[in-house]
């Protein structure tokens, strides 16, 4: 299929910016229907939307700028010249929060947490578009070769023909994390109307807990994804070039998963402490936390690159995930005052 | 706390006709409900600010609303909320902080007559701040659009080459052109009176070379491996060879149930085989080209610095290479000098100067347009424009950046220390030689199932000594180290599988697909 909708003298846009820009809007119409339920204006979300779109972008490109240094002439070229060069989906997350952040410090919305809770049903259906529109482009396509006719198709493969005519099935990444981030964005819709505002034991603040969810959901399916891709954005370590200039190992998708996770656990894990009080369940789920945590990037990284068992590495690194999404959400539960059988008012 | 008759709210409510929340009827208390909280009746207390010692009970972001926004009625909607029980899961100091709060309000009830609460009238918000807001949304709703159309326009990740590679097309030597045209239009022409051997030759600009034809590939077994030498002959006879002696020998230490393999025709002669030296099983090929743009290199995208990695025998297929092999996988570390296309691409100035200089340079090896190899030692300085001027009086067209150099000028080099490559453990290692003009050797050296063993670098380089290489090099090792036959892995790689990896050499044939005049 061509890449290119409209062509038109100087004029030239491409389906997949159509798709992001299709992603963009529908996030903003479900963040506008979903921010008022609490009776806030929809001030803070106009204000909020454009500015999150700009800190998107610029960090999206910086960081990608930084794992691709030498796809780029220099700093300043990336970051001004959009129309060739890759992005970095973190940066998104990243330019929402900032942008949260600014709203809250112009006395717009009462929290950033609240505001973001409200964006994050959205941002998910961004991010899923935005992985849709890889069908138009050169990206959707994973490491995995398909080499069964059953699986030659969608949602599984997308062909790929070389320079010398040799078509290729490969898996379709992409599209496959477009259906996932469509999946959560229904649960985080659910998870809006019925626990947006969930109490905590001894009154600790619970804002923020619908973002901080969708944080640990799309670091599950991003951590997976970006095993299964063939262009990894990877870490370099600047300050230690010189003695280890093999550093560009490290994911950042990994990384930016592992910090999600990380904050959401010593967050709830201090909560759930100051509660209950040490307990022995709190040293298990540490215990459960850092082996599930090496086990997913084991068997995503180093195993599956050494032996090639796509089946078996990925099953091993999901169930390590799903382990990881489990001891953090009971810690979680156990910060939740469950007995204030809460309704919502509205 | 303040008390409320709830009769009388209802009736304002009525009066003022205002949609708003209010309890369900089952959350309304009745007067025996409220006194008995403990008994897990519900009550509400949904009108009461929250106090600062009673967090248990209260919103938590309500308790941070700004005190403008606190005014605001909207924001103090009711929460309705079931009497805390005592149970085992409960908190320990929630439990005791509510039993005690329990039994302050049983005392209070005790004393006074309980009564219904009732919510805050909503204040209607002011013209002003509705104005202020309706305004400064509109500002930002242009703004919006003004950003998704430049988004729009703009923001199309990969759907082009990141970075186009400047493959240098003008730098085609015409007076070489024209002397190969004149040579093989000659060849037609006196075709029935002389044989005069056609020059063919890949352009550079090409990205694909023509595919291989099906009836130059030959299998023998290592029984039978004087056939081979048929096929040495062939080449011998039709000029190919130019004279020079092969490394290949029917008599070699095959490893037994493998088949040694072959291409030919008149611009490549290939052979490939495994055999077992010092018990270890290495896997050998021996290259003669007839012209040097059969030797060649693929970046994957043919674009430094794409980040896509792909297994090498898909690179090899799409680019119809005889023979293809790993080369340095340079996306995998940001030192050495990489030159593509006869541009230098990566040249850390500072890495090649200073104190830090023995950490990151590795020798590189060049290959100039006559597929000569060039050595440049690792410690040897140079600034970016020296190397550029090099690169351009040379003619290089290509450079691979692992190392170290094995043999120089026909000298074995031991190696004591090396940045990459680990070159003092038993490791599986790749290296890639030349004989004499356009005549390669490709050497790996994997473990396998059955034979873990493997070789220092400098064992190695003598093995590729042995061989009478005038020129050796390192190449990536490990799990990288692979060479490509018909689509498929020819050696065993460690750990059974193949890695992505950024970038491959191969050779090709030069004879058009068409069959037709070069």
């Amino acid at each position: 299929m061509n890449e290119i909708a409209v062509f038109t003298g100087s004029l030239t846009i491409y389906w997949s910016a159509i798709i992001i820009c299709l992603g963009i809007a529908a996030g903003l119409c479900l963040t506008l229907a979903l921010y008022p339920m609490d009776h806030r204006h929809n001030t803070a979300v106009w204000v909020w939307f454009p500015i999150a779109t700009v800190l998107s972008v610029l960090l999206a490109r910086l960081i990608h700028w930084y794992s691709h240094i030498e796809q780029y002439g220099s700093l300043l070229e990336a970051m001004t010249d959009y129309s060739t060069g890759g992005y970095c989906v973190q940066g998104i997350i990243l330019g929402a929060v900032f942008a949260a952040l600014l709203v809250k410090l112009i006395r717009l919305t009462p929290t950033a947490g609240e505001l973001l809770s409200a964006a994050a049903p959205g941002l998910a259906l961004c991010l899923a578009l935005i992985r849709l529109s890889s069908l138009f482009n050169t990206n959707c396509r994973g490491r995995i070769v398909i080499t069964d006719k059953v699986y030659q198709q969608l949602p599984f493969a997308i062909s790929w023909t070389d320079a010398a005519g040799n078509v290729e099935y490969r898996l379709a990444t992409f599209f496959l994390e477009f259906l996932a981030l469509l999946v959560i964005t229904v649960i985080l819709c659910g998870f809006f109307f019925r626990h947006r505002s969930e109490p905590l034991w001894d009154g600790w603040r619970n804002e923020g807990n619908v973002m901080w969810l969708f944080l640990i959901l799309l670091g599950v399916v991003e951590f997976i994804a970006d095993s299964t891709r063939y262009d990894s954005a990877l870490m370099h370590f600047f300050l230690i070039k010189r003695l280890n200039p093999y550093a560009s190992f490290i994911s950042i998708t990994q990384i930016f998963t592992a910090v999600c996770f990380l904050l959401y656990f010593i967050r709830y894990m201090r909560i759930s402490v100051k509660t209950n009080g040490w307990s022995w369940y709190h040293f298990l789920a540490m215990l459960v936390f850092l082996a599930c945590f090496v086990g997913a990037g084991y068997f995503g990284e180093y195993k599956v690159q050494r032996t090639a068992q796509y089946v078996r590495c990925y099953l091993w690194q999901g169930g390590s995930l799903l382990l990881l999404y489990l001891t953090v959400r009971l810690i979680y539960r156990t910060c939740v005052a469950k007995e204030y059988d809460y309704e919502d008012g509205e | 706390m303040r008390e409320y008759d709830l009769e009388e709210i209802l009736a304002e409510y009525a009066e003022d006709n205002i949609e708003t929340a209010l309890p369900e009827e089952e959350d309304i208390l009745t007067e025996e409900e409220f006194t008995e909280p403990a008994a897990g009746l519900p009550y509400a207390e949904d009108n009461v600010v929250p106090e600062e010692n009673d967090a248990q009970t209260a919103r938590s972001d309500d308790a941070e609303v700004p005190a403008e926004s606190a005014e605001d009625p909207d924001t103090q909607l009711t929460r309705v909320f079931k009497a805390p029980k005592p149970e085992k899961t409960e908190g320990r100091r929630v439990r005791r902080e509510t039993e005690s709060r329990r039994e302050a309000a049983a005392q209070d009830e005790e004393a006074e007559e309980p009564k219904k609460k009732r919510r805050k009238k909503p204040k209607k918000e002011s013209f002003g701040k509705k104005l202020g807001f309706g305004m400064l949304s509109l500002i930002f709703m242009v703004i919006s659009l003004g950003v998704l159309a430049w988004t729009l326009q703009n923001v199309h990740p990969d759907t082009s080459k990141t970075t186009e590679s400047s493959r240098s097309l003008g730098n085609t030597n015409l007076v070489s052109r024209l002397d190969t045209g004149l040579n093989n239009a000659k060849a037609n022409a006196l075709s029935d009176i002389a044989y005069i051997p056609k020059h063919y030759t890949i352009p550079e600009g090409e990205t694909v070379a023509p595919r291989p034809q099906e009836s130059g590939f030959g299998s023998v077994t290592p029984e039978n491996a004087a056939t081979v030498m048929d096929v040495i002959q062939l080449a011998r006879d039709s000029g190919l060879l130019e004279g020079q002696d092969v490394i290949f020998n029917p008599n070699l230490n095959f490893e037994p149930n493998t088949n040694i393999q072959y291409y030919y025709d008149e611009t490549i002669l290939t052979i490939i085989w495994k055999e077992l030296i010092d018990g270890n099983t290495v896997t050998c090929c021996e290259v003669k080209v007839a012209d040097a743009s059969q030797f060649r290199r693929k970046l994957v995208d043919d674009t430094f610095g794409s980040p896509r990695k792909l297994f090498a025998t898909s690179i090899a297929a799409s680019v119809n290479s005889v023979v293809a092999m790993n080369a340095d996988f340079y996306m995998f570390r940001d030192f050495g000098i990489v030159v593509y296309d006869r541009e230098l691409y990566r040249f850390s100035e500072d890495t090649y100067t200073g104190m830090y200089k023995k950490y990151n340079c590795t020798d590189t090896m060049f290959v100039t347009e006559e597929g000569d190899f060039l050595f440049w030692h690792r410690l040897q300085e140079a600034t970016p424009d020296q190397m550029r001027a090099f690169i351009e009086e040379n003619h290089i067209l290509f450079s691979i950046a692992f190392g170290p150099i094995l043999v120089e000028n026909g000298a074995l080099t031991p190696c004591d220390w090396y940045p990459a490559g680990e070159i003092d453990r038993g490791y599986s290692r790749a290296g890639i030689g030349q004989k004499d003009h356009l005549h390669y050797f490709y050497m790996s050296l994997n473990h396998s199932a059955q034979r873990e063993a493997r070789w220092t670098v400098n064992t190695f380089g003598e093995r590729m000594y042995e061989r009478g290489l005038q020129q050796a090099y390192c190449l990536d090792g490990g799990q990288t180290s692979e060479i490509v036959w018909r689509g498929a892995p020819f050696n065993y790689i460690d750990f059974g599988g193949e890695r992505e990896v950024s970038d491959i050499m191969y050779f090709a044939t030069a004879i058009p697909e068409s069959g037709g005049t070069p």
